[in-house]
């Protein structure tokens, strides 16, 4: 059959190597944190009881709005972080 | 409207020409399986990446919710940062590991540590409803667009969109289905970029700031429907500079009313809030129709690549999503609170966006934008189409019903089930017409972020998973989170005395995750563990 000619990484015997894993597990959860600690919080402090934080304002915006631009550039910050870490 | 718009009919069309074109096209390369399920994995990362976006940017991110920013304010945008999030969590903790370990579906990732058919045929079920309920607000959009161009019935609209989506399909696999996508991707965010650059130029002085400065001094239009409803039989409408005094009146008559940059007024309470978030954050790594794009380029490491192009496409296209929605407000105010005041909420939020483009630049710039919105309904259609015949044909039919099968009867199968999921997407369309896309999409966010994200992120992850664990894990965060699902549609205010959220995931996801928990604590079966984490976490 034609799908199993494809490369089956299954198939394929690597060593399983654990000092790789964890390194590759510590950096993804950590990036991870970073960012979903930042994620939430800019969603909890624009909830209607937060209203009054989120509103302040800076620079003639909103607190609200710079917290939802930090999620975009920690975001992609991360990414390059675990890109480049990960080569 | 009819043809009284023959000018973006005709863009729209040649649109879809040229997507079919591809498609035709692409039959050369789509002659065995693996062509059909995932282009031989020979997709460039760069193109892929493209195509994933134009994948993921759907009818939700296009019209949803820079409708929903019309309406209600900056409030909305949270979905769309909601949707950007998610990337980060596939790219951290998916892309490369789910790339190494599986071949075409989810369905082979859980296979590939348990073995066993069982997994294959849960994870075909999670893939088709998830891929069903997304499906929907798809068609949906495409029904309502449609009827603003052609001036067609809804059901018309929606048996046409879904023929359009099923024949892309059938015809170009997924060769044919990413250069499409990243066409539609293109499409969508120079339509995006357009709307908000033309109506800078046009009507705020060249200066994107001054449409937040503006709208701050704005009431949104949900807002201002229930303060100047009476306004809109007396004050002229007929431009946007009507638009601009009208919205500066009813400023006026209620100083004190939050306005369109006021956080806090449209966002749920709390818990809701959270649980939209969590449903968005976990949603993608959940959702088949991007997971099948990663195993369409060579390795993990390009699968990775490509994520990075989607993410930093999909921030540029998010925030311009902010301004296109806030201009939408302002230069429509009239047409949106009059919208509103006839209780057509689904078409003010769904088409606020070809509103303005026709307000902007008339039938032409009408006409881009809606071929925009096309693309955005056809990408993602057709990769849910193909995400779910792949895992029918390669994980049932293939893997269970008959493994001897020829590449053929694969293929033709794989075609036919294209042609089914088209037709029941269809009648829940016809169902769900009033819904808004962008809260049908995060509700399936829910389920996707309830069933295979918890599990795809603990097989890659968790040496002491084991397959009880992960199998009971999605069948209850699916239960779960369709239980709430189909509660909120029903407008139930609780379910067993536990209140309905706007999404599933604050209750689905902890009780999935833990259920995995305790199953694989009191069970051993963790499948083989050592193999299948040297194959996710082998070195690039």
């Amino acid at each position: 059959m034609e799908e199993s000619k494809m490369e089956n990484a299954m198939d394929q015997e690597p060593v399983f190597d654990e000092q790789h894993y964890r390194k590759k597990l510590k950096l993804s959860f950590t990036l991870l944190l970073v960012f979903t600690v930042t994620y939430f919080l800019a969603a909890i402090i624009t909830t209607r009881e937060l209203k009054d934080i989120a509103a302040l304002e800076i620079m003639g915006m909103p607190l609200a709005v710079y917290l939802g631009m930090l999620v975009f550039i920690v975001g992609i910050v991360v990414t390059r972080i675990s890109l480049v870490k990960n080569q | 409207m009819g043809f009284d718009n023959p000018v973006a009919v005709s863009i729209v069309l040649f649109t879809i020409a040229i997507s079919f074109l591809i498609s035709y096209l692409s039959i050369r390369w789509t002659r065995t399986t693996t062509d059909f399920y995932v282009a031989s994995g020979k997709i460039p990362w760069k193109l892929n990446g493209a195509a994933m976006f134009g994948d993921y940017c759907s009818a939700a991110s296009f019209l949803g919710i820079a409708g929903a920013i019309a309406l209600s304010g900056v409030d909305k945008w949270w979905i769309a940062i909601g949707f950007f999030g998610a990337w980060i969590v596939l790219l951290l903790v998916l892309a490369g590991p789910l790339k190494s370990a599986g071949k075409f579906t989810v369905g082979d990732v859980l296979v590939g540590r348990f073995g066993g058919r069982s997994l294959k045929l849960i994870a075909m079920v999670g893939t088709v409803v998830i891929g069903t309920l997304y499906l929907v607000p798809q068609i949906v959009g495409a029904g309502h667009l449609f009827n603003l161009l052609l001036g067609w019935d809804y059901m018309t609209t929606v048996f046409v969109t879904g023929a359009f989506m099923a024949m892309m399909v059938i015809i170009g696999g997924m060769r044919g289905t990413t250069y499409n996508q990243a066409l539609q991707g293109l499409i969508l965010i120079v339509a995006m970029f357009a709307l908000v650059i033309v109506a800078s130029s046009i009507y705020f002085d060249g200066n994107p700031l001054r449409i937040i400065a503006q709208a701050k001094e704005t009431v949104s239009t949900t807002e201002a429907v229930k303060i100047g409803r009476d306004l809109l039989a007396t004050a002229p409408t007929e431009t946007v500079e009507d638009a601009f005094a009208l919205a500066q009146t009813i400023r006026e008559m209620a100083p004190e009313t939050p306005t369109a940059m006021t956080p806090g007024v449209a966002v749920p309470g709390m818990w809701n809030q959270l649980s939209l978030v969590l449903g968005l954050l976990l949603g993608t790594a959940g959702l088949p129709h991007v997971l099948i794009r990663l195993y369409t380029v060579k390795d993990a490491r390009a699968a990775q690549k490509s994520v990075e192009v989607t993410i930093i496409g999909l921030a540029i296209f998010y925030i311009a999503v902010l301004f296109a929605g806030l201009a939408a407000m302002m230069i429509l105010y009239p047409t949106l609170m009059e919208l509103l005041a006839a209780g057509e909420i689904g078409v003010a939020t769904n088409m606020a966006v070809p509103f303005l483009g026709m307000e902007l630049g008339g039938e032409v710039f009408l006409g881009i934008i809606a071929a925009g919105a096309m693309a955005a309904m056809l990408s993602t259609s057709v990769g849910l189409l193909i995400s779910m015949t792949t895992s029918l044909a390669h994980d049932v039919y293939a893997g269970i019903i008959k493994p001897e099968s020829s590449d053929r009867e694969r293929v033709v199968f794989a075609k036919v089930g294209a042609a089914v999921f088209t037709v029941i997407a269809i009648v829940a369309s016809i169902w769900l017409r009033e819904q808004n896309v962008a809260v049908l999409v995060g509700m399936c966010f829910g389920i996707a972020a309830s069933t295979f994200a918890p599990i795809l992120i603990l097989s890659i992850w968790w040496k002491g998973l084991t397959k009880e664990g992960a199998v009971s894990g999605l069948v209850v965060g699916l239960v779960f989170s369709l239980i709430f699902t189909f509660a909120r549609f029903l407008e139930m205010s609780s379910v067993f005395g536990i209140p309905v959220l706007v999404n599933p995931a604050l209750y689905s996801v902890p009780v999935a995750f833990l259920t995995i928990f305790v199953v694989s604590y009191y069970t051993s079966n963790q499948g083989d563990v050592e193999k299948f984490m040297a194959v996710a976490h082998r070195k690039a």
